[in-house]
């Protein structure tokens, strides 16, 4: 294995926003500093999501990232999903990505089990027939086969949450990214969640995942990358990261209004 | 099997950094994602309606509310030149195709900004989402076309072989919707307010467009301008074919707008490439 490429590389990766005390800046106040040639004015500041920030990821690993909030997890996951480009520096992706989306996002309340499935499953990068293939395995993960016909603003929120999953859970992509799914639903399922993504069959597949629920972690993780402001602080096995991160005192808030 | 060897040829190396990708890279990817642009069309479509209670009726009221009030006041009371045609069949012609305009550009307009949870969310090629507001607008069109030969028949006016050239006629108004829509996309994620103004441009753009009377009022030297408008080589295309082939077409304006249409698509393709890649972070 060590002589394959790492699936993932990422080498001085930085990402900043620029963001403004005021409110959003409207098309009026744009056009009047552009007709007077200047920039907007100087209450924009720049904000460092990430900085300086290199990873290599072997295929397989399955890696946690901790930090408090406004640390930079979430914003890696997001360039690694290309939601956002980074500022500066690149990533290495050798493989299919798929992120294991908020529950509901893409689903239409008004389209039944089945249509949402379809929809949802293109949007995460399946194709039709991979959809069919996979039809099967969606409806015994969700418990739902009876409703699969009804518009799903009629499911109770467990039976929304199930299917929404489900959907998520059977996308097999290289490298599957988790940002704060985990959190839903009621213990039972949950359980069943992390039972899922920390399963053999899972093995083979990286994982990019970020939750506050440190327990959770340990039990999917194998690797632990602690980020602070941006920067990353620690990398190493799960519990000695875990460990690290519980150690160490809270920072003041980032900058980010 | 070929399709499998596509997808593995994506599969293979992806390099994120901060320069957008190339064409040829975003055609490749948007041709590989055109089942979600299937599927969001779909969505619209089947929930479009649903909570509506005249429901499907709406596509018919529309364009023939506009076509009566237009035809009313210049058709019978300003006394328009009507080319030996109905009135009612004149305006109606060119209303469908204009309906047709200001669908996609109201509704591709706010597609970034309305599928915000899917932008912020997941990747995929964002140019889908005001391409997946096409499908809609065009069984509207479809629609429109069936309240025009009702009309046709009640006026007793038949219409000629030119007819059958619809489908290449509308080439040039999907694009120059398409076009247009993309510009107002891409705009708007970032200046929320421009949405206010859509409907004046439309009102605006009505009066402009020979939608209400032909184009054969416009006096020849003043036809060059108003070949500027990228409406006029579509609209007057599309209205050509239903009324048929005695209608005049001055090439010395329609050639123009044409040219128009065609830059409008691309520099609509050029803005919203430029722009997208913000969309996650501005709205």
């Amino acid at each position: 294995m060590s002589s394959d490429p790492p699936i993932i590389c990422a080498r001085g990766v930085a990402k900043h926003y620029r963001i403004r005390s005021g409110p959003p800046i409207s098309l009026h106040e744009s056009l009047g500093h552009w007709l007077r040639g200047r920039r907007p004015p100087s209450h924009w500041h720049e904000f460092w999501a990430l900085r300086e920030f290199d990873l290599t990821v072997a295929s397989g690993e399955k890696l946690a990232f901790l930090g408090h909030n406004g640390a930079g997890k979430s914003t890696f996951l997001k360039l690694v999903c290309r939601i956002t480009p980074p500022s500066s520096g690149s990533i290495e992706l050798r493989g299919r990505v798929a992120s294991m989306l908020e529950v509901g996002t893409g689903f239409h309340p008004e389209l039944s089990g089945r249509d949402n499935i379809f929809l949802n499953g293109a949007i995460l990068g399946l194709s039709r027939h991979e959809v069919l293939e996979r039809f099967d395995r969606i409806l015994a993960f969700a418990e739902i086969d009876e409703f699969i016909d009804t518009p799903v603003k009629h499911y109770s929120s467990g039976m929304f949450v199930r299917l929404a999953f489900a959907v998520a859970a059977h996308t097999d992509p290289d490298i599957l990214v988790v940002d704060e799914v985990l959190a839903v639903g009621d213990q039972e399922f949950r359980a069943k969640c992390v039972a899922h993504l920390a399963s053999p069959a899972q093995a083979g597949r990286t994982m990019l995942m970020v939750s506050h629920d440190l327990e959770t972690l340990t039990q999917i993780a194998t690797r632990g990358v602690v980020l602070d402001h941006g920067r990353k602080l620690f990398d190493g096995p799960i519990n000695e990261a875990v460990a690290f991160h519980r150690n160490r005192p809270i920072p003041p808030p980032a900058s980010r209004p | 099997m070929a399709r499998y060897q596509f997808v593995s040829l994506l599969r293979t190396l992806r390099f994120i950094d901060n320069r957008p990708p190339g064409f040829f890279a975003m055609a490749r990817e948007f041709w590989h994602c055109r089942e979600i642009a299937i599927l969001l069309a779909r969505r619209d479509f089947l929930v479009r309606y649903r909570r509506s209670v005249v429901g499907f009726a709406w596509v018919v009221f529309k364009p023939g509310m506009n076509a009566l009030v237009l035809t009313f006041v210049f058709g019978h009371l300003a006394k328009l030149p009507d080319q030996g045609v109905p009135y009612s069949v004149l305006v109606l012609s060119a209303a469908i195709a204009w309906q047709f305009f200001g669908g996609v550009l109201t509704e591709s307009g706010s597609s970034i900004v309305s599928n915000a949870p899917l932008v912020t969310k997941v990747y995929f090629p964002r140019m889908l989402l005001p391409l997946a507001t096409l499908p809609v607008n065009l069984i509207d069109l479809l629609v429109g076309l069936i309240l025009l030969w009702l009309v046709m028949g009640w006026t007793g006016f038949v219409p000629g072989w030119t007819a059958f050239l619809l489908p290449i006629a509308g080439i040039p108004l999907v694009l120059v919707s398409y076009g247009a829509g993309l510009w107002v996309s891409a705009l708007l994620a970032r200046f929320y307010d421009l949405k206010n103004v859509i409907p004046y441009l439309l009102q605006f753009g009505m009066l402009v467009s020979p939608v209400a009377f032909s184009s054969v009022l416009v006096p020849e030297r003043w036809r060059l301008i108003y070949g500027l408008n990228p409406l006029v080589a579509p609209i007057e295309l599309f209205r050509w074919c239903l009324v048929g082939q005695g209608y005049p077409l001055d090439p010395l304006m329609v050639l123009p707008s044409a040219a128009m249409g065609l830059l409008l698509f691309i520099s609509g393709v050029w803005a919203f490439r430029r722009f997208e890649r913000e969309f996650a972070d501005v709205i």
